[in-house]
């Protein structure tokens, strides 16, 4: 914008006195704006290190005792949950009632969906339920996931994600724990639930933010699992009854996706086609998984073939559709590739010190690469909204 | 958005309040019996420290166990004897008629079988974990309220008592 000014002031388009009074508005609204970042960073995350201070304080029992020595179990619930209550009242008076601090008043309710959670797990403590439980996660899951669309707050869908994938797999330990060959599937049913999760029409209409959130937790442990196998020397499965359970899953996902196909208006769209194709094409892979048995190569390709087909995706999407989030998903699969992969190949046949040397150096060459790829991009976003607004 | 926020506001009560009512219901109106535990000491990055309580009735040595599936939900029968020491009397799958029993479920179902009741955690003071469990080595028990529908909590261990 600042070049622009020049080239206006040269071109004798504005005057030297307009262009230092538009230089200076510039400056004063990049200074609004970092502000307001800092701020919303700030109370953020004292938000969660606050909740973490409370999850920590009921975890070490000893200090609750002492401080409530007095008192009885069901009053400090009470106590509990009062704080609770009152700090997600608070945040909503001040954000949406008040609106004289917004955004203190969204860290609070952030907050306080941190510390319900905390207040559960203090009633498990007190009357000795199971610990590490799916149901105290589906509890807590219940309780703060509505609070994600009502205040349309970020950092409370991805609480919820979080909390889904752990009591998913305290579940899995609970229920299926003795079938362990079958755990392998547990993170490609959630990545891919997740997946189609941000792939519903409605969610992506009107919720877009939270839609790229499910579909960038989804990828992780598709990813992840797709590193793991590139690993494995062989897969097959002894045909337990759990397979069957796991053959209705894959059917339910696809049911899924193919109802999201059906309802989506932008069907044509080739990004779209080509998440559905994405997401048929892993179901069927996990059941040719189950069918046949994989051996060393063919497990070494498949996987490799997967995972640089999703950074290639990443990045070509990212940079496509100017999203931020999409191109550090991509960097950070890249680099966690390039590292599993050179330490596979690297450490058995380089000097140790040439090993890290050359490594390091790729990295940083690497990182200067798509930094200065990320830095032109949101440059010419910039640019281009300005042109918009102007 | 007010409503809402009323509607959020009254879930987290009700979930807290029903979670408070039924265990509080189970410590009240079940009857106590003493169970003979034998500990493991983990800890849970969530609430602290707590011992796994592993008790006599966790482990059912002579069973046929074949037709029984991993999680399937199992019914013991115990037997209450001096001092209200309670031990197992026999297993079924379907719940009692009469008489004083706890609902548990299959975690392993081959031998020995291994049922768990729900009460195999006890949540202890911080850093107090080992020390209890090197005292739960020997004639520990611990007091739990049995409902008759077979849920069960834990009230207090009761250390070094030999009946």
């Amino acid at each position: 914008m600042e070049k622009r000014i020049k080239q206006w002031l040269e071109k004798g388009l504005i005057s030297a006195s307009q262009a230092e009074a538009l230089t200076n508005d510039l400056e004063q609204e990049a200074e609004r704006l970092r502000k307001k970042r800092s701020q919303i960073a700030l109370y953020t995350i004292g938000a969660i290190l606050v909740g973490l201070g409370v999850i920590t304080f009921i975890a070490a029992n000893d200090w609750i005792l002492k401080i409530f020595l007095m008192l009885g179990d069901i009053f400090k619930i009470i106590l509990l949950l009062a704080l609770t209550c009152g700090i997600f009242y608070g945040g909503y008076i001040l954000t949406y009632e008040k609106k004289n601090f917004p955004k203190l008043g969204k860290a609070f309710i952030v907050l306080s969906s941190i510390m319900i959670g905390a207040t559960y797990a203090l009633i498990g403590q007190i009357y000795h339920f199971n610990a590490n439980n799916s149901a105290l996660m589906f509890v807590w899951l219940i309780s703060v996931y509505p609070m994600a669309f009502i205040f349309r707050d970020r950092a409370i869908n991805v609480l919820s994600i979080i909390l889904f994938i752990i009591g998913v797999v305290f579940w899995y330990m609970e229920n299926c724990g003795s079938e362990n060959d079958i755990f392998f599937f547990v993170p490609f049913l959630i990545g891919l639930f997740l997946y189609c999760l941000g792939n519903v029409p409605i969610l992506k209409k009107n919720y877009n933010e939270f839609s790229l959130s499910y579909k960038i937790c989804g990828l992780v442990p598709i990813f992840i699992m797709f590193l793991i196998l590139s690993y494995m020397k062989e897969l097959s499965f002894n045909g337990p009854a759990l397979l069957i359970s796991l053959v209705v899953f894959i059917i339910l996902l696809a049911v899924f996706n193919l109802i999201n196909y059906s309802l989506e208006s932008d069907r044509e769209d080739k990004l779209f086609k080509l998440e559905t194709g994405f997401i048929y094409t892993i179901l069927l892979l996990l059941i040719l998984f189950i069918v046949y048995p994989f051996n060393e190569i063919a497990l070494k390709l498949t996987a490799n073939i997967f995972c640089i087909s999703m950074i290639a995706s990443a990045f070509s999407f990212g940079y496509k559709f100017e999203n931020v989030r999409l191109i550090n998903l991509g960097t950070a699969f890249l680099v966690t590739y390039l590292l599993v992969r050179y330490f596979e190949y690297g450490w058995a046949y380089l000097n140790k010190s040439i090993f890290f040397i050359l490594g390091g150096v790729c990295l940083i060459a690497l990182g200067y690469h798509l930094e200065k790829k990320k830095r032109d991009m949101l440059k010419g976003a910039q640019e281009k909204s300005e042109g918009g607004e102007n | 958005m007010k409503q809402l926020v009323w509607v959020i506001l009254t879930i987290w009560i009700v979930i807290s309040g029903f979670m408070i009512l039924s265990s509080q219901l189970t410590l009240t109106t079940g009857e106590e019996v003493l169970l003979k535990i034998a500990p493991v000491d983990p800890r849970d990055l969530l609430r602290g420290d707590y011992v796994i309580l592993n008790y006599d009735i966790s482990t059912i040595p002579n069973r046929d166990s074949e037709y029984l599936k991993t999680n399937e939900t199992v019914y013991v029968k115990l037997k209450v004897g001096q001092n209200k020491i309670a031990s197992f009397e026999s297993l079924s799958k379907v719940k009692p008629k009469k008489g004083l029993f706890i609902k548990g479920k299959v975690k392993r179902n081959y031998r020995p079988l291994t049922v768990t009741y729900g009460i195999e955690s006890y949540f202890v003071k911080e850093k107090t974990g080992r020390e209890l469990e090197r005292n739960l080595r020997s004639n520990a028990y611990a007091k739990v309220s049995i409902r008759k529908d077979g849920s069960a909590k834990v009230k207090e261990l009761v250390l070094n008592r030999a009946f």
